[in-house]
């Protein structure tokens, strides 16, 4: 099925759990967030969670910012 | 020669260390150093971390990105920034809206760090300068969810007041405008909210240089935030080092008490005894 991460279309299997998502994507599951069509998904329902076909999928983290870090308009999140 | 029957245990010990620790604590929490600093703006994340070190700050920002799901061989900054060995700060850079704001704050707090937030609401581009009215409603809507709202603000004592009123436990006004380097700018605007606002006084935004930095604590804030002075610097490790002494030396003046400014000379010597 298809979904969509971060603006990138995806093809996943159906019935793709959100932690198998992230595993596909290589990320180590520290301090990362997922938004699930808007809605946070809490970490202890990565393995639960199950994705569906034409989901819009977020997935967040830190990186180096400051209060001098200037954001173009286009490029937030 | 101190008193010491007439002190308590923990001024005695106080005494004896030599040191009086000057904390500053918001919301509860207790930090030594006086600089905050940010993370962005640096070659990579060893000389982030190294600066960070030098600067001797306990509290460190950090914006809130998509991952780049096509680069995944991206290293993370919070391997670098233990996030056991430092308060993490994530900061909404880059809203422009309340909506947004919101949104990047509830994300931040999901990543299990931390429930502070440095709340930043952009009024436009150029000058990123605050919204000061998307900044008090969306600042009285996350404190109502329980965060710890640290607003990054005009120097402006009235909106400082109005933060203070929907319960953020430290305000942030800037020097100048981010990345600017021009240092405080309105020095009695600041000294007005110092005077006026009761909670800590944090300035951000706008620092170029030590002494910058010192005056800002000089006037009595309570800490100063940066990032580009010390990540744009030549040396930014130096620079990091340079900042560190600049507040504590800031701190420490004002904590003195300066002499009064005189119009005419007063001898420092004695008078001579002839």
């Amino acid at each position: 099925m298809d979904i969509v991460v971060n603006d990138e279309p995806c093809q996943v299997d159906e019935g793709l759990l959100v932690s198998g998502l992230l595993a596909q994507l290589g990320l180590s599951l520290r301090y990362l967030v997922v938004e699930r069509n808007r809605v946070i998904i809490p970490h202890d329902a990565f393995d639960t969670t199950v994705l569906a076909a034409d989901d819009r999928v977020e997935v967040i983290r830190f990186i180096g910012g400051g209060c001098d870090q200037y954001t173009p308009h286009n490029s937030r999140i | 020669m101190i008193d010491v029957k007439n002190t308590t245990l923990e001024e005695q010990a106080k005494i004896s260390a030599g040191v009086d620790p000057d904390l500053l604590v918001i919301a509860g929490m207790e930090f030594k150093s006086r600089l905050w600093v940010g993370t962005g703006k640096y070659k990579d994340f060893r000389e982030t971390k190294q600066a960070i070190e030098a600067s001797g700050a306990e509290v460190v920002t950090v914006a809130v990105r998509r991952v780049n799901i096509t680069d995944r061989g991206q290293e993370n900054l919070l391997d670098y920034i233990d996030p056991k060995k430092y308060y993490i700060l994530p900061n909404t850079a880059g809203c422009y809206t309340v909506e947004d704001a919101l949104r990047v704050s509830r994300l931040a707090r999901t990543a299990g760090i931390s429930d502070m937030v440095k709340l930043e609401v952009i009024g436009d581009e150029q000058t990123l300068f605050p919204d000061t009215e998307g900044l008090i409603e969306a600042a009285r809507i996350l404190v109502k969810e329980g965060f710890i709202v640290l607003p990054y603000t005009n120097d402006d004592p009235i909106v400082a007041r109005k933060l203070v009123d929907v319960g953020c436990p430290a305000v942030m006004p800037l020097a100048a405008p981010i990345g600017s380097g021009l240092g405080i700018r309105n020095p009695y605007t600041l000294r007005i909210i110092l005077e006026t606002i009761k909670v800590p006084v944090i300035v951000d935004a706008g620092v170029g240089i030590a002494s910058d930095a010192a005056l800002a604590m000089e006037y009595g804030s309570d800490a100063v935030l940066m990032n580009t002075a010390i990540a744009g610097a030549k040396d930014p490790v130096k620079m990091a080092r340079a900042m560190n002494y600049g507040v504590q030396a800031g701190r420490l003046a004002y904590l003195a008490g300066r002499i009064p400014k005189k119009l005419y000379a007063t001898a420092s010597s004695p008078e001579p005894d002839l």
